[in-house]
């Protein structure tokens, strides 16, 4: 497991590498139009082809992979750290705080918050660039994606706290502020690891889900979402099966994230 | 010899002739099944106006006159004759007998007027009644013989025929019904027989239709239509594929292609429609957008140069894969009375558009252009989310101005929040839509051309117009209404579509062909550019073979 | 222990509570609110337009006032009539909520029995199906659930409801499965059930005395949560394969901004998973083995 996880890190890289360098793999770029050859079969100029408006299909691949393995991540980061903050407080205060915080978390877990992202796509301003409003989008996705992180951030302070050395140090007069950082967040630094390596991928998904439902990022730039979005012409597929590549890609770059993670993180 | 030739001829006497026997003989049965896209939101034929209870209600109900959607003519129905008099003030119609419910009720004349004192009841607010209510005065409607109605109206109204297309003919019982529309009687073709909400509305034939073929035989032919509630369309078209359905109105051109792929002879091409996708800029004077931005949009010459700088044959080609032509003018070449053949698609010449920009004051520097301010000409440009096609259009757009060193921005919303922006808060400095031309009459497009109204596309509800073509576009539609003579309507008519042309406060991209698929188990199915493309004539379509498949 | 429910009960209202009225802020609030398609249709005059916004705008108070006033009726019943369908909210609740009770009840049974059998095959067997298992799981986690309804409902062969069950089924599946996996994987290692094989008790009490039931308080938590993650999934799911649910009524109540509507759908949706949670919360520990 330990070779598959190195293999799965080191595909993450070269795959993170090829999109930093779409400006030089496919110097076509995104939004050019070559209307002379719309739909084109790949081809030594163009290799996976071109979309019906006659854009590079690689070129739009490696930048919407760019857009959506840097925005992610971030939005991951995000996800996790106000996670964090809700659960372990929540673990290691107990009492009203555990249960105020519990009960937040079952809120933002059952509010449509699709219904959120469709208004505040509506209320952006007019001239805001697509990576502004993409990375808009992910933000918000960041700061409503924190519920799941802290329920289980909660669960595993819960029962760190109760551990005898926890127990012990307390017996010994250490403060919460000393039991945090010294004894609770180095014992929660897997989890924690864990739940920010699991949050990439689902909001990778995320996006890409909003993109079918067309609340994808705005023309021309490209993003997984709306390459997929390409995928509900079935026949169009089954001809050229080179238009699968986006899915293929992102088969491939979910399959590392989640060997990444140990299995035994996953009962965290 | 001669007993050969007389049996030859002999031979031909007795033979059916070669275009009798080429005519199919129509079977009746069958169940006729295609999708509406939406669920239907009311089954009072007084109150309809959105498309799936249009639907319905072109299939269940009846009126007074009706246009045929493949001739674009008018032709009796219910009214049996009319007549037009004093100048398009009055039309008296004579009402066919003989007419029952489907429950065999018979429709008299009670019924008409009350149908049609409904329709134009202000109280009541029935979407058919608006082409009514826009003249000062009342509006009288009286019984003036024993099958006779007479139809009286403030102001002399040009084309008036053409309002009772829309304009249903029920019962007071009939409406009292409608909550529970199985068990509504109706007058068309069809009645409703069953309802599911979110499944599907199973049709069967109305026992009592009046229409009979021209062998006798009551009509229509096939027993029953289930019209299933389908908003996917890519599975609408699964399902045809697969032969669940029969038929698909109104298709886009990637769908269209498809099904030509593997049924050539089921994808029917009718030619341009009446549908077309239009871009415009917003020259409302309190728009929140900024002052330099309006200046541009009220130019002329800006505009104009932004017509000339998009390739509409680019578009045509590959958004709507060649199912679509370059638009010449607000009206399309389709709708055969009215579309001024004199003018001519503009062409399309970046060069051209950029002298004319610097000539009107701007200038082009490290590709980028600017006006005489130095502001870099960039804008957006709002249009509906989930619409590939209005994406790719706004992308390609996206491009062309680019040549010319305009960046557009691209900002798709959902319909609620785009309708807002152009309605009511006018934040919004372009605006990229599909428009259809319902009415082919222009009277129909009162509420588009008029500077006071609402659906005004770039400058809604002026208190009065702001710019003297405005003023001269008011003064030509408000003469045309009244109008009487069709030549010279049409002289009037010809010159609204010429100014707006000549001054493009909305660019005419593309006319989108009428595309749509019909199973080959169908008999008498001809699409045309008229809603409802492909089943306009229910009554008469036929499965071959009796059965569907 | 009385007092422990009533307290979660009580919370657990008040959070659905809560939660209606976000989604009724939200609504409110939203751009798009109020506005009408047909004030964009050349077929109406000035006038009615006029009427149109008027009728909209009568209709409208603060949101706290509007929210106190639905639920006063809905303790009565009455849920409102929908904006966009002109019908009584409930009436529409009461045709879809079968259907998607169905395809979210379906998909979970289907995806939980798949999941657990799965992940106890996997835990007792050899390592070959183990890395199969994990890998068809890991499969299925990589793809969208957009592609996933894309498929089953092109595919042809599944109306819309049973295609909505299959693809919630194949989004829980794998969350089971590698959960409890894990969890199996850790107790199946376990001194005590080394013991139980090394005297040899039988597969089948090995089996539910040794591994499931010491799992069961954790499954039973990962149920609550999967409850809300087929509940949120069942919206996109529902729309792209079209199923006539809750899912596809509440995206056309979210795009015209249908308030009442919306708002019933959040408050029966958070129920739900607020339900499940305290289930959840008060059989898990009835459960574990003393």
């Amino acid at each position: 497991m330990k070779y598959l996880r190195r293999m799965a890190m080191a595909l993450l890289a070269v795959i993170y590498l090829a999109a930093l360098l779409a400006g030089w793999l496919a110097p076509a770029g995104y939004a050019r139009q070559f209307r002379d050859s719309p739909a084109a079969k790949p081809s030594a100029l163009f290799w996976l082809g071109t979309d019906e408006l006659g854009r590079d299909s690689l070129a739009r691949l490696l930048h919407g992979s760019r857009v959506s393995l840097s925005l992610a991540p971030a939005a991951a980061a995000l996800a996790t750290v106000i996670g964090a903050a809700a659960g372990i407080s929540a673990g290691i205060w107990g009492g009203w705080i555990d249960t105020g915080l519990a009960r937040v978390m079952d809120l933002f877990l059952s509010v449509p918050w699709l219904f959120l992202l469709l208004s505040v796509r509506a209320v952006l301003p007019l001239n805001v660039r697509p990576l502004e409003s993409l990375g808009i989008t992910f933000l918000l996705l960041g700061l409503l994606g924190w519920a799941g992180p802290a329920r289980v951030l909660r669960s595993a302070a819960r029962e760190i706290t109760g551990e005898d050395f926890m127990i012990q140090a307390r017996a010994r007069g250490c403060s919460r502020v000393h039991l945090l950082t010294h004894h609770l967040l180095p014992n929660l630094a897997p989890v924690l690891a864990a739940q920010f390596w699991m949050s990439i991928p689902i909001f990778i998904l995320s996006e890409a889900n909003l993109g079918f439902l067309g609340l994808g990022v705005s023309q021309p730039l490209p993003s997984w979402g709306n390459l997929l979005a390409g995928l509900q012409n079935v026949d169009a597929v089954v001809s050229c099966p080179w238009r699968l590549a986006p899915l293929a890609l992102l088969l491939v770059v979910m399959a590392c994230f989640h060997l990444i993670v140990p299995m035994e993180d996953f009962s965290k | 010899m001669k007993i050969r030739w007389a049996c030859f001829a002999l031979g031909l006497l007795v033979a059916p002739s070669p275009r009798a026997a080429r005519l199919p003989e129509p079977a009746p049965g069958g169940e006729l099944r295609f999708c509406l896209h939406a669920e239907p939101k009311n089954f009072n034929p007084l109150m309809v106006s959105e498309e799936p209870d249009e639907m319905i209600q072109y299939l269940t109900g009846a009126v007074l006159i009706r246009i045929n959607r493949q001739t674009q003519i008018f032709e009796p129905e219910l009214a049996e004759s009319w007549q037009v008099v004093d100048g398009g003030r009055k039309i008296e119609f004579t009402l066919r007998e003989e007419v029952r419910f489907s429950d065999g009720v018979p429709l008299t004349p009670a019924d008409v007027l009350f149908s049609l004192r409904s329709v134009v009841d202000p109280a009541l607010h029935s979407p058919a009644g608006e082409p009514f209510r826009g003249g000062k005065g009342s509006i009288t409607v009286s019984q003036t013989g024993s099958h006779r109605i007479l139809m009286s109206l403030p102001s002399p109204t040009a084309g008036v025929e053409r309002l009772f297309d829309q304009v249903p003919i029920t019962s007071a019982r009939a409406i009292e019904k409608s909550e529970r529309p199985d068990d509504m009687p109706v007058l068309g073709p069809y009645r409703i027989a069953s309802y599911r909400s979110g499944s599907a509305l199973l049709l069967t034939r109305n026992p009592f239709y009046w229409k009979k073929d021209q062998a006798g035989r009551r009509l229509p032919y096939i027993d029953s239509v289930r019209l299933s509630i389908q908003q996917n369309r890519d599975l609408e078209l699964a399902r045809f594929l697969r032969g669940d359905i029969h038929l698909i109105d109104g298709m886009d051109a990637e769908s269209f292609d498809r099904v030509a792929e593997k049924r050539p002879n089921e994808a029917r091409d009718a030619g341009r429609s009446l549908e077309s996708e239009q871009l415009w800029f917003n020259q409302v004077a309190r728009a929140p957008i900024p002052e330099y931005r309006k200046e541009w949009f009220r130019s002329r010459q800006f505009r104009r140069a932004i017509a000339q700088a998009i390739n509409r044959a680019d578009l045509a080609r590959l958004v709507y894969r060649s199912h679509a032509a370059p638009a010449i003018g607000p009206v399309s070449p389709a709708n055969l009375s009215w579309f001024n053949a004199r003018l001519r698609v503009p062409t399309f010449d970046p060069d051209a558009s950029l002298m004319s920009l610097k000539a009107a004051g701007f200038s082009l520097a490290g590709g980028t252009l600017r006006d005489r301010q130095g502001h870099a000409v960039e804008f957006s440009v709002i249009t509906n989310a989930g619409n590939k096609s209005r994406e790719r259009l706004a992308s390609m757009i996206q491009q062309d101005l680019a040549r010319i060193g305009i960046r557009l921005n691209v900002v798709t919303l959902d319909f609620g929040s785009l309708i807002e922006r152009i309605t009511r808060t006018f934040d919004y400095e372009s605006c990229l839509l599909g428009m259809v031309n319902v009415d082919l009459d222009p009277s129909g497009e009162m509420n588009v051309w008029l500077s006071s109204a609402s659906s005004h596309p770039w400058n809604p509800a002026q208190a009065s117009p702001e710019t003297p073509w405005e003023a001269e576009i008011d003064r030509l539609m408000r003469a045309q209404a009244v109008e009487t003579a069709f030549t010279r309507r049409r002289a009037l008519f010809d010159r609204v579509q010429e100014i707006i042309v000549e001054e493009a406060p909305v660019l005419v991209l593309v006319d989108k062909n009428s595309l749509s698929a019909v199973s080959a188990s169908l008999g008498n199915v001809a699409p045309v550019v008229l809603h409802p493309q492909t089943f306009w004539n229910i009554d008469r379509i036929y499965f071959r073979g009796g059965t569907g498949r | 222990m009385r007092a422990r429910l009533i307290h979660s009960i009580t919370t657990v209202i008040l959070t659905v509570l809560l939660g209606g009225l976000i989604a009724a802020a939200l609504v409110r609030h939203a751009p798009g609110f109020g506005v009408d398609e047909r004030e964009f249709d050349a077929r109406y005059s000035p006038d009615s337009v006029r009427r149109i916004r008027r009728e909209a705008k009568s209709s409208e108070r603060g949101v706290l006032a509007d929210y106190w006033r639905f639920l006063s009726r809905a303790v009565t019943g009455d849920l409102g009539v929908s904006a966009s369908f002109h019908r009584p909210v409930a009436a529409l609740i009461a045709e879809r909520f079968p259907a998607t009770l169905a395809a979210v009840g379906a998909g979970l049974g289907l995806g939980w029995v798949l999941g657990m059998l799965f992940a106890l095959a996997a835990a007792l067997s050899r390592p070959a199906f183990d890395i199969c298992a994990g890998a068809m799981a890991a499969f299925l986690l990589c793809l969208p659930s957009s592609v996933l309804a894309l498929s089953m409902g092109l595919a042809g062969r599944l109306d819309g409801k049973k295609a909505a069950a299959a693809v919630i089924a194949l989004v829980i599946f794998p969350r089971v499965f590698r959960y409890a996996r894990a969890i199996l994987g850790r107790v199946a290692g376990a001194p005590h059930v080394l013991m139980a094989r090394a005297r040899g008790v039988g597969p089948g009490r090995l089996v539910w005395a040794h591994l499931v039931r010491p799992c069961a308080p954790a499954m039973l938590a990962l149920f609550g949560v999967s409850v809300s993650v087929a509940f949120g999934a069942a919206i996109p799911i529902e729309v792209l394969c079209d199923s006539p649910g809750l899912g596809q009524l509440a995206w056309q109540a979210a795009l015209k901004r249908d308030l009442p509507l919306l708002v019933d759908i959040t408050l029966l949706v958070s129920l739900v998973a607020g339900a499940s949670g305290l289930a959840a919360e008060i059989v898990g520990p009835a459960t574990a083995p003393s």
